[in-house]
């Protein structure tokens, strides 16, 4: 959180807190320094001042998503996962679209946990698949239905989530913070192990929800937004908006899921330290901030490309 | 930018056009071209939205044929009521 603009400022409890964390050796040239600022010092130039790297850029585009080419351990997700994103559907009608996820292979559902919306159904499904492609685990999300439509602000299940009808949104950018969680094969094959958050408010109805004996485990393998793991493009792939994506090692509890939201449509890895999250447990991070370089990181080593041409960066007004 | 709804067969005959994506059996595909594309194909639109209204025409269900998640379409329907039994154990 920025440092506030007006007023006593203490060296120690607000500069350093937000500049680098030092409890220690704190001198006012030592955090003008970590800040970028030249001499002379003064504790004026950290009114309103923040550590978090500017979101000015996301990615809007149809028929594109992001994936990792060279493949990861497989083994990464097996204490279970946490796949978030700022995303808004920018079609003009409903139609269905894939969020995020992560899986065995960039061409089956093999050990996959997706998260897409049915827009026949109003419906986001968050499904995990086992080492054959088979569906195991799942829980939908009617967006429309009491008491989740109080949450995503989709009412009219006709007109579904489109642009036309974005849902409640971040008034800033104007994206929904959308999470999705899983506790991991050692939760069981329940789908009580899957959770589906809208703003860091957890969504509590789902209907259609299957539980498995067969336990069924996330690989890491591929990790993808704006589409399946598994799939290559589709009719299906994200139309919309989609900024500040990440993905962690084990399921975040309801309310650290809660927290990374408060801190807002900002870089994942600044949101998740920021939360007292250990930063280890980020396997990657993405903040579309005018090439998927800038601000791309995380414990893995994932480096996602883009796959398909029709998108762009675009900047916040 | 035109997109043409095409075979695998005539788009492997020709290779023109960018893809764009294909159906559920990979029989069919769209590709975009320039308006004055020559080769044979079953359907043309103008533009993007044109062609996806098409695919997400929720009359004709063409959509089933474009997007592999399409046996989500339950019997209760959009707005239930949903019965508990809904919940099931997959063994």
């Amino acid at each position: 959180m920025a440092i506030k603009s007006s007023g006593s400022l203490r060296l120690r409890y607000d500069i350093a807190v937000e500049v680098n964390g030092a409890s220690s050796n704190i001198s006012l040239r030592a955090l003008s320094a970590a800040a970028g600022f030249s001499k002379q010092d003064a504790m004026s130039e950290f009114y309103g001042y923040s550590s978090a790297p500017p979101n000015t850029f996301g990615w809007l585009g149809r028929n594109t998503y992001f994936r990792n080419a060279l493949q990861q351990p497989q083994s990464t997700f097996s204490a279970g996962i946490t796949l978030m994103a700022w995303v808004k559907p920018n079609y003009p009608t409903k139609k269905n679209q894939r969020l995020f996820a992560a899986g065995g292979s960039n061409r089956t559902a093999r050990n996959e946990i997706r998260v897409h919306y049915i827009s026949s159904l109003n419906r986001i499904s968050v499904e995990v698949y086992d080492n054959v492609g088979v569906r195991r685990i799942r829980r939908q999300y009617p967006l429309h239905n009491a008491p989740n439509v109080a949450i995503t602000g989709v009412s009219n299940s006709s007109t579904g989530w489109c642009r036309a009808q974005p849902g409640n949104v971040d008034p800033t950018t104007g994206l929904a913070h959308i999470t999705a969680t899983w506790e991991g094969a050692s939760f069981g094959g329940s789908y009580t192990g899957l959770k589906l958050f809208w703003r860091g408010v957890e969504l509590t109805y789902s209907v259609n929800n299957n539980t498995s004996s067969t336990i069924a485990t996330a690989y890491g393998n591929y990790i993808a937004v704006r589409n399946n793991a598994g799939s290559g493009a589709s009719s299906a792939t994200f139309d919309g908006y989609t900024d500040n994506f990440g993905v962690l090692l084990r399921a975040l509890t309801p309310a650290e899921v809660t927290t990374v939201f408060s801190k807002g449509n900002i870089n994942v890895e600044n949101a998740v330290q920021s939360s007292g999250i250990d930063i280890a447990e980020l396997a990657y991070y993405q903040g579309f901030e005018q090439n998927l370089t800038n601000e791309e990181g995380g414990a893995t080593g994932y480096t996602l490309v883009l796959n398909g041409s029709n998108g762009a960066y675009f900047a916040y007004a | 930018m035109n997109y043409y709804l095409i075979t695998s067969q005539s788009y492997s005959e020709n290779q023109s056009g960018i893809i764009s994506f294909w159906d559920n059996d990979e029989s069919n595909l769209m590709i975009s071209a320039s308006s004055d594309y020559s080769y044979p194909y079953s359907q043309s639109f103008d533009t993007y939205d044109e062609m996806q209204s098409w695919i997400w025409n929720y009359d004709t269900n063409e959509w089933k044929n474009w997007d592999e998640d399409t046996e989500e379409d339950d019997p209760y329907g959009i707005d239930g009521p949903f019965p508990e039994e809904m919940d099931e154990t997959i063994i």
